[in-house]
């Protein structure tokens, strides 16, 4: 078991860093993702992690071991890949026994633990067939359970199960999750999918351009973002965000937004505390689709908003409506029914709004 | 402005059946999707509603007409192809006059027409740019554009958004939506994704090997399969099975072999005593509720828990059987806690096991 810990990690390709001064800590046995979009320098981190990468400058510890210079076979570390590298000439036994195989493990253990493994993955009933015949998902399968059971320190993954299904997308995250809680290994798993990351992780680290934006639990990135490209890219749909400006109204915090409405918060609220800490009057107002409220049009404190298209996506329904020209949506329960070009009101609850500084994008008031 | 049929067609390419005496109608005006897994048969529904290929058997008819025989310029369906080909070294504008200028129209008339579908489109400021210089969704209007320049009776769309990102894909439905609801044109729409079928279909079509499962609305689709496949194939996290037995006298189901007893609503016409079946639930009409709640029917306990921020998925376990349940908001669960799970009558759907057919249906 390891804990890993990158320090002023930099990786550097000619004039490009694709990985800048990265701190980050990953606590032994955690399920850490590291998530972001193409480009990002996720897989560039993980790859220097696993050894494969080298580092231009900074500091990778396992506990207190610095492993930069250590060659990647002896770091203990597991993989799986998008594309799973199976040996399609074996069987499955085979495969799945192989990394133990390789390193002398006696063949009644071996046995032992291939179908402790083969039982987890529910792969029980392939066990002796051919790997090629195997679909896509069995193949991931395999490849998961080949690398889980040497049972490495560390386990690296890199977007999994970014080839799989999506029925079977969605049953492989709880797997991969109920696998980590057995094994209780430090698991780094590398995604551009958001979902896939809060489903999973422990912790997230969100990156962007080689510069991480933030780190903490789902439910902190989720709820508390650190800034406009954190709080965009967690959720789908995103977190609805509308320019606005402040106006002090008396006791009251006025947000103005322009043809859309008003809102006015009571000065004392958390909001409007927050909101008095902004570097600038000119803020950026977000909110989440699934805590707005739709009501009538032409109520007090509510914004203005015309639907436009209305979304049955399974179990929710999306309604987009245009708030100042501006798409804005909102989230639903199924079967909902709302006619499009209908003006309603849209209230956003003052406990669940967001507040960004319009010139950095940083959040205001962000402890 | 057209309306498609299908007349019981089929299609083989040598010992492969690949559309298997498909009756289907497309009204006018119409945004249709036509869904189904990998080779299910919906590119070759597209290519013989074209005319590149003939069918076997059965007849396809456009406005009421046969179209036998015909071949695909006489038919004046447009086609917009998966990867929205744009010729890179044209501008907008030359893209858009292409299919005009190869069909010799005069110049004035092509500037005119170009003029007049950009106008449409909201792309008259893109003309002069080049597809490089375009957004995902400039380019696609402009593609769309190319094929309504000839004022098509109908579009054909195969996968036209499949390649780009999950967001950019989320924005182009809406789009091509909002299009074809301007254009009032019938606009069919192959797709191998639910979600996006889903979003954006009138009505859809399901495939299984060449055969149609079910047509209907995306409501009517995930709310009232008529068969396993059918219920199987749409919805994310997908539907629960459970594998048992339908007793019609107490009207419940038993499982075959987990503590699994629950009230069924009205009991369809093919219900056999002990047949084998299986029980399926969507994750979100689960009721999760504290072990010692009375409204809870099985108990189950945590097995995962999957925080999505807007919702939350919680993997339960009865016995060695997972089920995934979908609950809004972030609730907090730890661990194998116990917990009661509520299976509301009007949300259950039954299904034979051995042919997939819809037993129970939901309200």
């Amino acid at each position: 078991m390891a804990s890993i810990r990158l320090s002023n990690l930099t990786k550097r390709f000619g004039p490009f860093t694709a990985v800048a001064a990265l701190d980050l800590l990953i606590p032994d046995k955690e399920f850490v993702a590291l998530l972001g979009p193409s480009g990002c320098g996720k897989t560039t981190t993980m790859n220097m992690i696993a050894g494969i990468e080298s580092v231009t400058d900074g500091q990778i510890l396992f506990d207190d071991r610095d492993v930069k210079n250590l060659p990647s076979g002896k770091r203990d570390v597991g993989f799986v890949f998008q594309n799973y590298a199976i040996f399609t000439h074996m069987t499955v036994y085979e495969n799945i026994a192989f990394g133990l195989r390789v390193r002398n493990v006696a063949r009644s253990e071996i046995d032992r633990r291939v179908r402790t493994m083969a039982a987890l993955m529910r792969l029980e009933d392939r066990l002796e067939w051919p790997s090629g015949k195997l679909s896509v998902n069995e193949l991931q399968k395999v490849a998961i359970g080949r690398s889980a059971i040497t049972e490495p320190a560390i386990f690296l993954l890199d977007e999994p199960l970014s080839n799989l299904d999506a029925a079977f997308r969605a049953f492989m995250r709880t797997e991969l999750k109920h696998l980590q809680h057995q094994f209780q290994q430090t698991m780094v798993y590398v995604t551009h999918d958001q979902i896939e990351a809060m489903s999973l992780a422990d912790r997230i680290a969100v990156m962007n351009l080689g510069v991480l934006q933030q780190y903490g639990t789902p439910a902190e990135i989720y709820n508390r973002p650190r800034n406009i490209f954190v709080a965009n890219f967690m959720g789908s749909p995103s977190m609805n965000l509308l320019p606005c400006r402040l106006v002090s109204e008396g006791s009251a915090l006025r947000f103005s937004f322009g043809e859309a409405g008003l809102l006015d918060v009571a000065g004392d609220s958390a909001l409007a505390r927050r909101a008095r800490s902004a570097p600038s009057a000119d803020v950026i107002f977000g909110v989440r689709p699934e805590d707005v409220e739709i009501t009538q049009a032409g109520g007090a404190n509510a914004l203005k908003g015309v639907v436009f298209f209305v979304e049955p996506v399974g179990a929710r329904t999306v309604v987009h409506l245009k708030v100042n020209g501006k798409v804005f949506k909102v989230t639903k329960e199924k079967r909902f029914k709302i006619a499009i070009g209908t003006a309603v009101g849209l209230i956003p609850p003052v406990g669940k709004c967001h507040l960004f500084d319009a010139a950095s994008g940083d959040a205001i008031g962000a402890g | 402005m057209a309306r498609l049929e299908f007349i019981s067609v089929s299609k083989s390419y040598g010992k492969t059946i690949a559309v298997r005496d498909v009756n289907l109608s497309v009204e006018d005006n119409e945004f249709f999707c036509i869904f189904g897994p990998p080779s299910c048969g919906k590119t070759t529904l597209l290519r013989l509603l074209l005319g590149l290929v003939e069918p076997d058997e059965g007849e396809i008819r456009i406005d009421g007409r046969s179209v036998t025989g015909l071949g695909p310029k006489e038919r004046n369906l447009a086609m917009v192809f998966q990867n929205l080909a744009l010729f890179p070294h044209m501008t907008a504008a030359q893209n858009l006059a292409f299919p005009l200028v190869e069909r010799k129209i005069d110049r004035a008339e092509v500037a005119r027409r170009v003029a007049a579908v950009a106008e449409t489109l909201h792309i008259t400021k893109l003309l002069n740019k080049v597809p490089a210089h375009l957004s995902g969704g400039e380019r696609q209007r402009v593609a769309i554009g190319r094929a309504l320049v000839r004022d098509p009776a109908a579009f054909l769309m195969d996968e036209p958004i499949a390649a780009l990102d999950a967001r950019l894909r989320e924005e182009m439905r809406v789009e091509l939506k909002r299009l074809q609801r301007e254009l009032k044109h019938t606009l069919i729409y192959v797709t191998h994704d639910q979600e996006e079928a889903m979003s954006i279909a009138d009505r859809m079509a399901i495939l299984e090997n060449g055969m149609v499962r079910q047509v209907g609305t995306p409501d009517e689709i995930y709310n009232h399969p008529q068969s396993r496949y059918v219920a199987e194939l749409v919805g994310s996290p997908p539907m629960n099975f459970i594998e048992g037995e339908v007793d019609p006298m107490s009207r419940r189901f038993r499982a075959d072999k987990i503590a699994f007893d629950v009230a069924l609503a009205a009991l369809g016409p093919h219900v056999v005593a002990g047949g084998p079946a299986c029980f399926a639930i969507r994750p979100e009409d689960i009721v999760i509720c504290a072990a010692d709640d009375p409204a809870g029917t099985v108990a189950a306990e945590v097995y995962e828990i999957e925080p999505l921020g807007a919702f939350t998925i919680v993997d339960v376990n009865i016995g060695e059987t997972i089920l995934k349940a979908m609950v809004p908001g972030q609730l907090q669960f730890t661990l194998h806690q116990p917990i009661k799970l509520g299976f509301p009558t009007e949300k259950c759907h039954v299904f034979n096991r051995a042919s997939g057919r819809l037993l129970v249906g939901a309200a």
